[in-house]
């Protein structure tokens, strides 16, 4: 599964051997980045949301669109596709099989199909799906697009992204292996593509949705093309691309208005050079449209004030979870009561402040976002309840003072994140150090379950809005993974967990929700903090902002100009 | 010129002479009582240059307010260093500045009731004023913890490089050129991480780093002071090497030792201050000057609230700069480079 877990963690104690290979790992250490793979649900766009319709004063605008140097893509092969910035090209340039749409509010935010022409059928054992593909698709170079070449993109896919996250596909490991040239569970008929699974799985149409199944045409490399010239199917397509630097997309004269809107800009320019403190400036100035993602939350402070940029910053909530894990492996964490007094004695509003305020952040106390959780009511408080806590602590039977310590990256806001925690923490009795380190080695360190790791900060960004998604993370038959640092394993709570991941639609989403609730409620495997919250600003001549929920980022194709 | 102690002895000033103490005598090394005549030069370099007083001075007041400012500041003000006063930050995260109240309940303006915050809070609500005095402490027992370290090692190894000569010489002084050829803040860095966060590794880092400055200087003096006639007739007459560089050597290295030191000392005071920006020194919540100013300029937040960053970077200029006027000034006055020709 291609994650973008940043579930980071820290060093501390380790063997001297693992000390000394760390900090010369260090040296080499790469950036975090944060792949937020998925689209999303998300909600509320909070203060002043953008219209979908852009001004038509400025025909076929040429836009910049800003993404921080640090958050590069990944790749820019339409198959390896897999971090926010590179899903927001991928949402510009091609469409799956089934996605969601380039559309804002509930539309964009509800399944729908892409170049399939309808939902599929699916076989009554839940393991066939069948699709007709649109007829009279094209990629940008001409090319008709078939549904052979989506049999082809399934095959290149496990070819050069095997890890990507996609249920078992009949034949798949087949193909990663080595030992096959095709995936014998997908079949193409002329119009009609059929996949077979090797069990049933509720979320395998959200799954498709994810923007590396886009199609490619048959016969493309097998191997990763980073050369920006593998051809479109979305309304733009790569006109021209310098690695690190700059990304120019064009109108793609083969999309098919069938597949959703051709979009405002007739250019877009994705500055990948952008020093994430100049963005802000370029922004006033007109040099920048917007930025993929967020400002960071002092620029987004100093846009909401700004009197030139009123009406022009936007705060979304997305679907990245932010949450304190507590290894229950470990003590004092491995007793359920210190761990939910420990979701008594936080004080998320506080926490949230310190991350920025309502342009950063949005208190959170469960383990799958707002957009996902229904009407499911508050678990624990967002203001501490301290005399709650210290029941807890005291039925915990633990002897206080008890010393623990918190693994913290460097990023962003975390390290005082960390600090509030440690202050929220000790009048129940939990004296916590802050061990603060490198995302890259805070992660090395926490994800090597023998490391005993006892705490740590978690992201998670959905791959799709599915609460299965989330709830994976705390599977108890996903134990080993490195995702999971909380190493959640309370046998009695498989089949539950099982249940709710064969369900599909409405069903699945309920049981997602009351399976997520009862972890939460009687186990507190998570202390969740808040969701994160994305603030962009636009240049005072840009029109048309609006918020892919589901995907959790501007919806570029309606960006105008006045 | 300085006098050795074999040449005081035999002059008469130290009863009960050794046997090759009056050696001295023999060989006719001329022996000016200086002490007298440093101190009174120490005192006509401080009445020349006022800088330097005042920077004695500062320096003073600095080592008096790292040991009980901290405490004292939080007394008056009432705010322990570490505590984070909701209050302190609006509904936005921005924390209140310099001279200012609390927020009341609702976060919408200053409560003329509230907490006086005179250097402003920080991001998490605490006092600033407190936090940087506590900063202080923590930046002086590192720093000063470090250069003794240094400075140790480096007598050690200048004394033995540059007494014994030779092979030894060699290596050490290719060890010393070695050391300075690395990039000293980047290997600290992986050093400290290795080591993992913590004060006494921090100044185990520092120390790690800051040995050869001295080494060189004390080489330098001993290779000057091992050729001198005293030294050749304290060995003739069988001086053991222990007692030669104990009381021939050693005593020679002071002034420059206690120069070099201030010099180390505000070269630790930035490392320190490197290492905690850096998220590498000691672990929060311990207030260090490093920590402040990332906090303030990692998040952005000093633009909004220039407090945040002037705090800290005040606090580093002025000790920094106190320590480096200290130390040219000591120089001016103690280091005689022909004192020992």
């Amino acid at each position: 599964m291609l994650e973008k877990l940043r579930t980071l963690i820290g060093l501390n104690s380790p063997s001297r051997l693992w000390r000394v290979a760390t900090a010369l790992a260090v040296g080499v250490a790469v950036t975090l980045s944060v792949s937020a793979c998925g689209s999303g649900s998300s909600t509320a766009s909070s203060v002043p949301s953008g219209s979908e319709e852009a001004a038509e004063s400025v025909p076929n605008p040429t836009l910049t669109v800003g993404v921080y140097h640090e958050d590069l893509f990944e790749s820019i092969d339409t198959n390896l596709w897999d971090s926010t910035t590179s899903w927001a090209v991928a949402r510009l340039t091609c469409v799956p099989l089934v996605w969601y749409p380039n559309k804002s509010g509930k539309a964009g935010e509800e399944l729908a199909p892409g170049l399939a022409e309808k939902m599929p059928t699916v076989s009554s054992d839940g393991r066939t799906y069948t699709f007709k593909i649109r007829p009279g698709l094209q990629f940008s170079n001409g090319k008709p697009l078939t549904a052979a070449d989506v049999k082809y993109t399934f095959y290149r896919l496990y070819k050069v992204n095997p890890g990507a996250f996609l249920p078992q596909i009949e034949g798949a490991q087949a193909v990663i292996e080595g030992k096959a040239n095709e995936v014998t569970g997908v079949e193409a008929k002329g119009n009609t593509l059929t996949i077979h699974l090797t069990e049933k799985n509720g979320a395998f149409l959200q799954s498709l949705s994810q923007m590396y199944t886009c199609p490619v045409p048959r016969g493309t490399t097998l191997k990763p093309d980073e050369s920006g010239d593998l051809p479109a199917s979305g309304p733009y397509m790569i006109q021209s691309y310098q690695p690190t630097q700059q990304l120019v997309l064009v109108r793609n004269p083969h999309f098919n208005p069938a597949l959703g809107p051709r979009g405002v800009a007739g250019k877009i320019i994705f500055d990948l050079a952008l020093d994430q403190t100049q963005a802000l400036t370029k922004i006033k100035l007109g040099q920048l449209a917007t930025t993929v993602e967020s400002l960071p939350s002092s620029d987004a402070l100093l846009a909401r004030h700004d009197p030139t940029l009123a009406g022009h910053v936007f705060s979304n909530v997305t679907s990245t979870l932010i949450y304190m894990w507590m290894n229950n492996d470990v003590a004092p964490f491995n007793n359920v009561d210190v761990r939910k007094a420990v979701n008594y004695a936080l004080d998320r509003n506080q926490l949230v402040k310190v991350s920025g305020g309502a342009d950063a952040a949005q208190s959170w106390d469960q383990m799958i976002p707002p957009a996902l959780a229904g009407s499911s009511k508050a678990l624990y408080p967002s203001e501490p309840d301290l005399a709650k806590a210290k029941q807890l602590m005291k039925e915990s039977g633990i002897s206080l003072p008890v010393s623990t310590t918190i693994y913290t990256p460097d990023l962003t806001n975390l390290p005082l994140v960390a600090q509030v925690i440690q202050q929220d923490l000790e009048p129940i009795g939990i004296k916590l150090n802050v061990h603060v380190a490198s995302t890259t080695v805070t992660s090395a360190y926490t994800s090597v379950r023998a490391h005993h790791a006892p705490a740590g900060f978690g992201a998670w960004t959905q791959d799709y809005p599915d609460g299965g998604d989330f709830m994976q993370l705390v599977d108890p038959r996903l134990i080993t993974s490195s995702s999971d640092h909380a190493h959640f394993n309370v046998a009695s709570m498989i089949p539950a967990f099982k249940a709710a991941e064969e369900k599909s639609g409405k069903a699945r989403e309920v049981a997602y929700q009351e399976l997520a609730k009862e972890v939460q409620e009687n186990y507190a495997p998570w202390a969740p903090i808040f969701m994160q919250v994305s603030t962009q600003a636009t240049a005072p001549n840009v029109t048309g902002f609006a918020w892919q929920g589901a995907a959790s980022m501007p919806l570029l194709t309606s960006l105008g100009m006045k | 010129m300085s006098r050795t102690p074999d040449a005081q002895a035999a002059s008469g000033a130290t009863p009960g002479l050794a046997a090759e103490e009056s050696v001295d005598l023999a060989v006719g090394i001329t022996e000016v009582p200086e002490r007298t005549a440093r101190s009174s030069g120490l005192r006509a370099v401080l009445r020349r240059n006022r800088l330097v007083t005042c920077a004695g001075a500062v320096t003073l007041l600095l080592l008096v307010l790292a040991v009980v400012g901290g405490p004292l500041a939080a007394s008056i003000t009432g705010h322990p260093p570490n505590r984070q006063y909701n209050n302190a930050l609006n509904p936005e995260g921005v924390p209140i500045g310099a001279f200012e109240r609390t927020y009341n309940a609702a976060g919408t303006a200053h409560d003329p009731n509230g907490q006086l915050f005179v250097l402003g809070a920080d991001l998490l609500g605490r006092d600033q004023l407190v936090r940087a005095l506590y900063g202080l402490r923590t930046s002086f027992t590192i720093a000063v913890g470090g250069a003794i370290l240094a400075i140790l090692g480096g007598i050690a190894l200048g004394v033995t490089a540059g007494y014994f000569g030779g092979f030894t010489d060699a290596v050490i002084s290719r060890a010393i050129e070695a050391t300075l050829a690395f990039p000293t803040l980047l290997l600290g860095v992986g050093l400290a991480l290795a080591l993992g966060p913590g004060m006494l590794n921090v100044i185990l880092v520092i120390s790690i780093f800051g040995w050869y400055y001295p080494a060189r200087i004390v080489r330098s003096v001993t290779i000057g002071v091992r050729n001198l006639q005293y030294i050749e007739a304290a060995t003739s007459v069988g001086a053991s090497v222990p007692r030669i560089l104990f009381r021939h050597i050693l005593p020679r290295l002071y002034s420059p030792m206690l120069i070099a030191g201030t010099s180390v000392v505000a070269a630790n005071v930035l490392f320190e201050a490197g290492l905690s920006y850096l998220g590498l020194g000691v672990p929060p919540p311990t207030a260090t000057w490093g920590q402040m100013l990332s906090d303030a300029v990692g998040s952005g937040y000093y633009q909004i609230d220039l407090w945040l960053a002037i705090v800290p970077g005040a606090c580093l200029v002025i000790v920094v700069l106190t320590l480096n006027l200290l130390g040219d000034g000591l120089r001016d006055a103690l280091d005689h480079r022909d004192s020992y020709l």
